[in-house]
């Protein structure tokens, strides 16, 4: 199954056994241009996918981290456009410790998820980064949320593009000054660290 | 998954008709006339009826399901995230049966042992310890998203589903971050494997234990740190740290080197100096503060005897891990004990914990504590020759000294009581040895402990004076023996432990002569700071009840070279006079006249010098009578520089 523009791979066998048998090191350039330099960890030639972990540090001769956590690549071996074959290391596995607490992860995930969705909400759409650094400087002590691209302190007071302390509307007079000279003094920060 | 049972009762109709009519090539457009649908129906219907040559159709009934089936899977599989295909998730969990290895349900057949099934099984399970991590995701197009796993297509080819997805790059290889972001993330991406170059994922937990250690770790988020609560996202990445090497153009002072070689030979008097520059005449007698050494012909016996002592004390073989750092012993064969449990003079109460580390933790803790109680058992036992490093008192085993009991007479605050730092003003001796300020809780604790009788009557405001409140710190302790230097190893303390910062010690050279020889039962204070609680049994059997005495004279100091006679107050009945607590306010008790009689010369540091019998005057206070007078010969020392309170932050013995 070569699906439409697949490039084959071009490997070099010679001498490593089966091919992406689990141990092996290869450098692997992936058809998007990425290379990076892995053990094999696991492969399933059916849906034709490689689970790697990287390399940080190049020598061969290094032992994979044992157990723990790894900087891992799942690669696609139907993109893969370059294949070195660089050496092998002794069973990188330790299969006894291989269980999946499904529970655990799925926790995990809801908390991830629970995590990046508040951060979408701080993220405001289509608004430049120095709008984004001025929403986050002063969500640090206002309540504020993104409307378009405007922003609403405290659900009266609104600063408009771009964001300069004569773009602040409404509000009371106080709620307003209050803005105002937060707004200054975070540019002024900002300015300063050179965000 | 539309249309595949229409399909099939499509394919059975023609079976059916078929078989009515004998006629094997019969098609349903045989016997319809109009066929119609919507959609799906559509197609059926164009398949059905449509033909090439306007003769037979194209299709057999039967073919409508399998085409429909064969052409949706890719529809159904690709697609963005705006297709409600949730339903189509192909949950991880499916294909979780393949990674136990017990269960081998869905092999399809194959053997249980052949390698194919082994590597399914293993990326399978790889592919399953993604799921909740953040993942970032390389599309064939170029793009790059990152998101949280969610599931992966383990039966098929192993397309992903990613949720709240972000584009970090689009195809074009711009970065769409960099000036707007344009999207929001999507909840939900579903990418297909043909799209799918590569995931990756940094730190990946990928054996059993880490991964449910990660997981409880993302549990206790109360553990922020800084960064975290001020959302600083600018933090700066770890560099490596390299020594630092002078410029080459500085300045040069290699003299600033070695100032720290030679302490004691730095020959720089400050007091000269500031006679020099300032022209101002130093006050300072150190036997005010301190207990005064009789050099005489013994000294040289005694010092080597409070050497000794001190050696012994130093190698003592202690349980308790604080002393044992001092003295650079390895006290315990874990190397891993947090800086909590090593630095901590608080016993946590976790007792209820069940690991192990913990109760080691514990057991620790309560060696420190009771040793601190009871007294290390090997107190006197070590011979060791050690180091005369820093005396650290720490336990009280056998040479407790009990304080001047006579100072039970006396109250002495609270430690709620925040009274003026008794700075040290001690005039009990210390041995050499001992002027190293030892701190000791456990001693403080003991000291309240036995000398609190009639704590009613002190329970008083702050503002206090404390005049003459002796806590008889142990270093005094030696210099109540008769002879004044005690064969005891000197546990010399400082005056107020940091344990109890309200208390007020002042000592009472005098005061525990005789009587703390005698007495030196084993006190169990609380190590912790512990609350005042006056057991009897650690009481000083010898004291007497403090009575209040209203006409008391204040105590003062007791010098040999004392100019004036000692006040009538018999030693050690100290007073505290209702003082209306008046920040810094000093009101003098039970002298009589504003103006005392006597004659002391009251002689301050600063350039004022100022009679007793004026009343010092504050530039910057409010004046009030009296307040600074010294009944007996005081020499008061004042600190111009402090920003002026009418009366020392601390008076020692003053009474005012």
């Amino acid at each position: 199954m070569d699906p439409a523009g697949g490039a084959s791979v071009a490997s070099d066998i010679g001498g490593e056994g089966e091919k992406f048998s689990v141990g092996n090191i290869y450098s692997v350039k992936v058809i998007t241009g990425d290379e990076f330099r892995g053990i094999v960890m696991a492969y399933d030639p059916i849906p034709n996918f490689v689970f790697f972990d990287i390399l940080r540090c190049f020598l061969i001769g290094t032992k994979p981290r044992p157990g723990h956590s790894k900087n891992t690549r799942m690669v696609n071996a139907n993109f893969i456009t370059g294949l070195s074959y660089l050496g092998k290391t002794e069973d990188p596995l330790d299969t006894d410790n291989f269980s999946v607490d499904l529970n655990g992860l799925r926790a995990k995930e809801a908390l991830a998820i629970r995590q990046a969705e508040a951060d979408a909400e701080r993220m405001g759409v289509g608004v430049t980064a120095e709008a984004q650094s001025i929403f986050d400087a002063l969500s640090k002590t206002l309540p504020v949320q993104w409307e378009n691209s405007d922003i609403l302190v405290m659900k009266e007071v609104r600063v408009r593009s771009p964001y300069l302390s004569d773009c602040v509307f409404g509000g009371t007079d106080a709620a307003n000054n209050r803005v105002k000279k937060v707004l200054e003094l975070e540019r002024r920060r900002l300015q300063l660290f050179g965000t | 998954m539309r249309g595949i049972l229409p399909g099939k009762a499509l394919a059975y109709l023609e079976h059916a008709l078929k078989s009515k009519s004998g006629d094997p090539n019969a098609r349903i457009a045989d016997y319809f006339d109009v066929a119609a649908g919507s959609g799906i129906g559509g197609i059926y219907t164009a398949m059905l009826l449509g033909s090439r040559d306007g003769n037979r159709p194209i299709f057999k009934a039967e073919d409508t399901g399998k085409k429909v089936k064969a052409t949706m899977k890719p529809v159904l599989h690709s697609g963005s995230s705006s297709n409600g295909f949730s339903h189509r998730r192909v949950e991880k969990e499916a294909g979780m049966n393949n990674a136990h290895p017990s269960a081998d349900t869905t092999e399809n057949g194959w053997e249980a042992g052949s390698v194919d099934t082994l590597s399914h099984k293993l990326l399978v399970y790889f592919t399953t310890c993604n799921i909740g991590h953040q993942v970032e995701v390389h599309l064939k197009n170029g793009s790059v998203y990152s998101g949280i796993f969610h599931a992966a297509d383990v039966e098929k080819d192993f397309g992903i589903i990613l949720k709240m997805a972000c584009l970090m790059r689009d195809s074009r290889g711009t970065k769409s971050r960099s000036p707007l972001v344009s999207k929001p993330p999507s909840k939900i991406l579903i990418i297909p494997a043909d799209e799918l170059v590569q995931v990756i994922a940094q730190d990946l937990p990928v054996s059993s234990n880490s991964v449910s250690d990660s997981v409880q770790c993302e549990k206790p988020l109360e553990l922020l740190t800084d960064s975290l609560i001020s959302q600083f996202y600018n933090v700066d990445l770890e560099r490596e740290l390299k020594p630092w090497v002078p410029d080459e153009d500085g300045p040069d002072c290699s003299d600033l080197e070695n100032v720290f070689d030679d302490p004691w030979k730095r020959g720089w008097n400050q007091f000269e100096v500031n006679k020099t520059l300032f022209g101002v005449t130093s006050t300072f007698d150190e036997e005010l503060y301190t207990t005064k050494l009789e050099r005489g012909p013994g000294t040289r016996e005694l010092e080597e005897q409070a050497l000794r002592i001190a050696r012994e004390i130093v190698g003592e073989n202690t349980r308790d891990l604080h002393v044992a750092e001092e003295r650079g012993l390895q006290l315990s064969g874990k190397f891993d004990i947090d800086e909590e449990t090593k630095y901590s003079s608080v016993c946590t109460a976790n007792r209820f914990d069940d690991t192990g580390y913990e109760d080691e933790e514990e057991d620790i803790l309560l060696d420190c504590c009771n040793n601190l109680t009871f007294g290390d058992s090997s107190a006197s036992d070590g011979k060791k020759p050690a180091s005369t490093g820093k005396v650290y008192e720490e336990t009280w085993g056998d040479s407790l000294h009990l304080r001047n009991n006579k100072i039970v007479d006396q109250s002495w605050s609270n430690s709620n009581k925040h009274t003026h730092q008794l700075m040290s003003e001690q005039p009990s001796k210390d041995f050499p040895v001992a002027g190293n300020n030892i701190r000791n809780e456990s001693q403080l604790g003991e000291q309240r402990k036995s000398k609190f009788l009639g704590a009613s009557l002190y329970n008083k405001p702050s503002e206090e004076s404390v005049s003459g409140l002796e806590d008889a710190p142990p270093s005094e302790k030696p210099s109540f023996i008769a002879g004044r230097l005690g064969l005891l190893s000197n546990r010399a303390k400082s005056e107020s432990s940091p344990g109890w910062p309200g208390s007020s010690i002042s000592r009472n050279s005098e005061n525990s002569a005789a009587s703390s020889a005698s007495n030196r039962p084993i006190l169990s204070p609380s190590s912790s700071i512990g609350s005042l609680s006056s057991e009897k049994s650690t009481l000083n059997p010898n004291a007497k009840e403090f009575k209040l005495n209203p006409n008391a004279k204040s105590f003062k100091p007791s010098s040999p070279s004392a100019k004036s006679p000692q006040s009538s107050v018999p030693d050690g009945s100290f007073y505290y006079p209702p003082v209306p607590p008046m920040p810094g306010l000093r009101i003098r008790y039970g002298m009589g006249a504003a103006f005392p009689g006597q004659q002391h010369p009251m002689m301050y540091n600063n350039t004022t010098q100022l009679s007793p019998n004026q009343t010092y005057y504050s530039p910057n206070s409010p004046q009030y009578p009296q307040q600074m007078m010294v009944t007996q010969q005081r020499p008061v020392l004042f600190m111009p520089p402090t920003p002026y309170q009418p009366e020392m932050p601390y008076k020692g013995r003053d009474s005012y």
